[in-house]
């Protein structure tokens, strides 16, 4: 069985060429997605360049095996909110699109277009286009525009990725979207692609994929397609979209309320009812799934009152830390959620950024003029969604300095800020609440290094649409194996997997450490997470003590990670997985263990 | 005035247990009936067995106790007269999945005569698996451009996935058209100009064919710009018979591709939603509500006229 090429579309938006690369001597160390992008980033990008740099690079990757176990196009590139490595997945169909054009390791952007503009790739055929007409549009008017003169022109639907006003103002908390719902949120990507003058990226594929064994590909899905071990998990999904994850989080207290300053009362239970029964039975419409998986976990709603209609999807990109945090009530979170996405802002961070505002106005710290003439309130939607807009526009000193993410903003607004900040590394954390030692994630979230799953945001699959394959098909490993092989006509082993996944894992560290990553400061969680309990529905309570975290921190570093205690790679085991080229960057840093 | 709700109507003893015994005695007919369809079915199975001296590839028979699940190890003993020698054996090997997996819809039997592959807009998720199915078994490989259904996902305005498919439009003006209120003639015959007729209703086989020895091909297309479903597809570079070599339009065959007359679509048995089913003329429906001769820009629109009632423009997010 031959192999097949793996290669990526390498564009430079400044003139408007491109050219294609073969990396398939990569993708057999880095699979592709953020394993490759951040190789090609360690490559490409001098240390210390700015992730905002016109010559920065960004690399919208896929891998061969994209839209056979899910369809995830995973974004790699500096992340303008932390400067280190930074990774946005989306949902939809784009990288199933990328794919079937040809180009089964993604898109590579360069350099930066001279005036607003989008990417059009149809087979072949790539073309850099003026967007100037579409300058501060928000997301969904942008995507149906280009979409509609893209069918009108070629006759075919295409698959894109927009960017929305906040990406044009470079809030370093701009998402960016596809299909209207999938957001790729987390490390600010829509920054990067505003940083490139970039509107939105249009893909049409008709060739179709290059595959070294179409059958075994074909017998693969087939055997998930048609299997009943598979059915409970798929008709779950299409039942109850991911909203079924809503009513664990809010009873146990992983959902923050208030800030993260609440515990477990009657308000929730107000979005628990509101969340199963009117968002299902009433305002959700159809499940709708993405390439290659039959779980279809997303479910659309569109809601209907007083104030307008609204559209969207309610989950963590989307609407998380907009709910309980702002003491919003579930119906609201439909417009909330609808705002967010359309002006283009990463849900989690600018939900977590306006509690935060709200309780530096009761603190004092901030005043009425800083917020452009609006008054913070918790549980007042006309002030929750203004405020979200003013960030995406910038608009106020408050906004303004919120739209740079929290570090930035803590230095606007001084140490006296700090206790009210909800964050672990600079970012947003807020589901999954970093007290909760069971069902919370602070430990894995304060050991993070940058971001990114080595394994499927490098072969780009969906954490979700592999569970049913892993079921049939015997573990996670297993599953990459057998479409990797069938996919690519490689014979990589079950070790063979292991290694790229271990050196994905590493060499993402690595890029954050050499960036400015500070193990002193940054493997740690805000201070109320040693000081201010949360209670669950059950009259649990959790919160951290020092010697309890840093306990717990070393022994992850140590048994689970294989870091030394400190949280730093080990120069052996970086020589073995071939990233010596780290070591003879981080060891005069002194970031070798 | 007398509440009727409050009135109990009283059951005899006789009555109470003559309807007893009718629950009861369905209840156990319907189980016996559903274990005889579960039941073991005879399944080829062929190893490799080492006997004295020789090493023979033989084929038994074996009996699955449970076709439903398929893919299940099993093993055989059989006996098999070699050149010169005979041996038995005893190995494992494993059975092909059973033709049927399931129940329900699954087990009805086939439409005997003109039917199509019906689909359920609503309940389509967009997976693409009727297309990867549809694709590979008519030329071997997966490529949704080469796939004779489309899934096509509009925003409207949030994300809705549209199939289609030929709908094997009856031949018959004993009901109107509902989009033209004409005939209701198969309008891509009609369109076709060639003398005989390229694309032809196969009263044997129940589908289309087109025949490519006549047929005009990308210089034409006229079948692919009456079809009011958009059900023709080409694609350049393929033929409609899995071949390469003269392009030309394909539509569905219902997976007959040797036009033998054995239907048997790769697109429903994957359906992993149900979105896809059989239907057979009979069950057509009104044609006041038949979506089957719409194309995918029709069914959405119609979808999204039935979700916003309101004007188009209000259903836009306030924008102050």
């Amino acid at each position: 069985m031959a192999e097949i090429k793996i290669q990526y579309l390498e564009v430079d938006l400044t003139t408007g060429t491109s050219k294609v690369v073969d990396a398939t001597a990569l993708a057999k160390q880095y699979f592709g997605g953020w394993g490759l992008g951040t190789k090609l980033m360690w490559d490409q990008m001098p240390k210390g360049m700015d992730a905002l740099d016109p010559n920065a690079v960004v690399f919208v990757g896929c891998g061969p095996v994209s839209g056979l176990v899910g369809s995830k196009t995973c974004i790699a590139h500096k992340s303008p909110l932390t400067n280190w490595a930074g990774e946005s997945s989306l949902s939809g169909d784009f990288a199933w699109e990328m794919v079937s054009a040809g180009y089964n390791a993604g898109i590579l952007l360069k350099g930066k277009a001279p005036k607003l503009s989008y990417l059009y790739v149809y087979d072949d055929k790539v073309e850099v286009r003026d967007a100037t007409a579409l300058k501060g549009k928000w997301m969904r008017e942008t995507e149906e525009t280009i979409q509609s003169q893209l069918n009108k022109e070629t006759g075919e639907i295409f698959s894109v990725i927009v960017n929305g006003p906040a990406g044009e103002n470079l809030v370093r908390i701009a998402n960016v979207t596809t299909q209207y719902i999938h957001s790729g949120s987390k490390c600010g990507p829509g920054a990067s692609f505003g940083a490139k003058n970039l509107k939105a990226i249009a893909v049409k594929g008709k060739k179709g994929p290059t595959y070294a064994d179409h059958k075994a590909v074909n017998d693969l899905w087939m055997s998930y397609a048609t299997s009943p071990v598979t059915a409970l998990h798929r008709t779950g999904e299409s039942r109850w979209g991911h909203y079924r994850s809503l009513q664990g989080c809010l009873r146990h207290v992983v959902d923050p309320f208030k800030n993260a300053h609440g515990s477990y009362n009657d308000f929730p239970d107000i979005n628990e009812g509101y969340s199963f029964h009117l968002m299902n039975l009433r305002h959700t419409q159809w499940p709708i799934a993405c390439h290659g998986c039959a779980a279809a976990c997303f479910m659309p709603y569109v809601r209907r009152d007083e104030r307008g209609t609204f559209a969207g999807e309610y989950r963590h990109g989307n609407s998380a830390g907009q709910g309980a945090n702002l003491l919003l009530p579930g119906w609201s979170l439909c417009e909330t959620s609808a705002i967010i996405d359309e002006v283009g802002l990463e849900g989690e961070e600018s939900g977590c950024l306006v509690a935060w505002a709200i309780d530096l106005y009761d603190a004092k710290i901030i005043s009425q003029a800083d917020c452009d003439g609006l008054i913070p309130k918790y549980g007042d939607l006309d002030f929750a969604v203004e405020f979200h807009k003013k960030i995406a526009l910038r608009q106020g000193k408050a906004a303004n300095a919120m739209a740079e993410g929290f570090y930035r903003a803590m230095k606007v607004f001084g140490d006296a800020s700090i206790p009210y900040a909800w964050h672990v590394q600079g970012q947003a954390r807020p589901r999954y609440d970093a007290r909760h030692k069971v069902g919370g994630n602070g430990l894995s979230n304060a050991t993070a290094c940058g971001a990114g799953s080595a394994l499927n945001d490098s072969l780009t699959i969906c954490n979700f649409a592999i569970t049913p394959f892993s079921t049939i098909m015997g573990g996670n490993n297993a599953v990459a194996q057998k479409f990797w092989n069938a996919a690519t006509g490689q014979n990589i082993s079950t070790t063979d997997i292991n290694n790229i996944v271990r050196r994905n894992e590493l060499l993402g560290r690595c890029y954050s450490l050499r960036e400015g990553f500070d193990i002193t400061k940054d493997y740690d969680l805000p201070p109320r997470a040693f000081s201010e309990p949360i209670k669950d529905r059950y009259g649990n309570s959790w919160v951290w003590t020092r010697d309890e975290f840093e306990a717990a921190k070393k022994s992850r570093f140590t048994t689970t990670m294989g870091l030394t205690d400190k949280g730093l790679p080990k120069e052996a085991e970086l020589n073995t997985l071939g990233l010596g080229f780290c070591v003879d960057t981080l060891k005069p840093m002194g970031l070798v263990g | 005035m007398p509440n009727k709700l409050s009135k109990i109507d009283p059951v005899s003893r006789r009555e109470f247990l003559r309807d007893a015994g009718m629950l009861a005695g369905g209840a156990i007919l319907g189980s016996t009936l559903l274990m005889t369809a579960c039941a073991g079915k005879e399944t080829t199975v062929t190893k490799t067995v080492t006997g004295p001296g020789t090493t023979q590839t033989v084929t038994g028979t074996v009996t699955v106790t449970n076709p439903a699940t398929g893919g299940v190890a099993q093993t055989v003993t059989t006996t098999v007269t070699a050149p010169g020698t005979t041996v038995t054996g005893t190995g494992t090997g494993t059975t092909a999945p059973a033709t049927k997996t399931g129940w329900g819809i699954y087990n009805y039997p086939k439409p005997a005569g003109m039917a199509f592959v019906e689909c359920d807009e609503m309940k389509c998720v967009g997976c693409g698996a009727c297309q990867m199915a549809c694709s590979f078994k008519h030329y071997g490989v997966v490529n949704n451009s080469l796939s004779r259904i489309d899934v096509r996902v509009y925003g409207i305005p949030i994300p809705k996935a549209i199939q289609t498919t030929c709908t094997m439009c009856p031949d018959t003006n004993a009901v109107l058209n509902p989009k033209t209120n004409g005939p209701n003639d198969r309008l891509c015959v009609v369109a076709c100009p060639t003398s005989p007729k390229s694309i032809s209703w196969d009263e044997k086989t129940l589908h289309l064919v087109i025949n490519k020895a006549t047929c005009l091909g990308q210089g034409c297309l006229l079948c692919q710009k009456a079809c009011p479903a958009k059900a023709i597809k080409f694609f350049p570079g393929y033929d409609n018979d899995g071949t390469t070599t003269t392009p030309k339009p394909f539509v569905c065959d219902l997976c007959d591709t040797k036009n033998t007359g054995a239907r048997a679509p790769a697109c429903i048995d994957v359906c992993p939603n149900d979105a896809l089913y059989w239907k057979d003329e009979d069950d057509r429906g009104r044609p006041v509500r038949d979506l089957l001769r719409r194309s995918p820009d029709d069914k959405a629109t119609e979808i999204a006229r039935r979700m916003y009632p309101l004007p188009r423009t209000t259903v836009y997010l306030r924008n102050k």
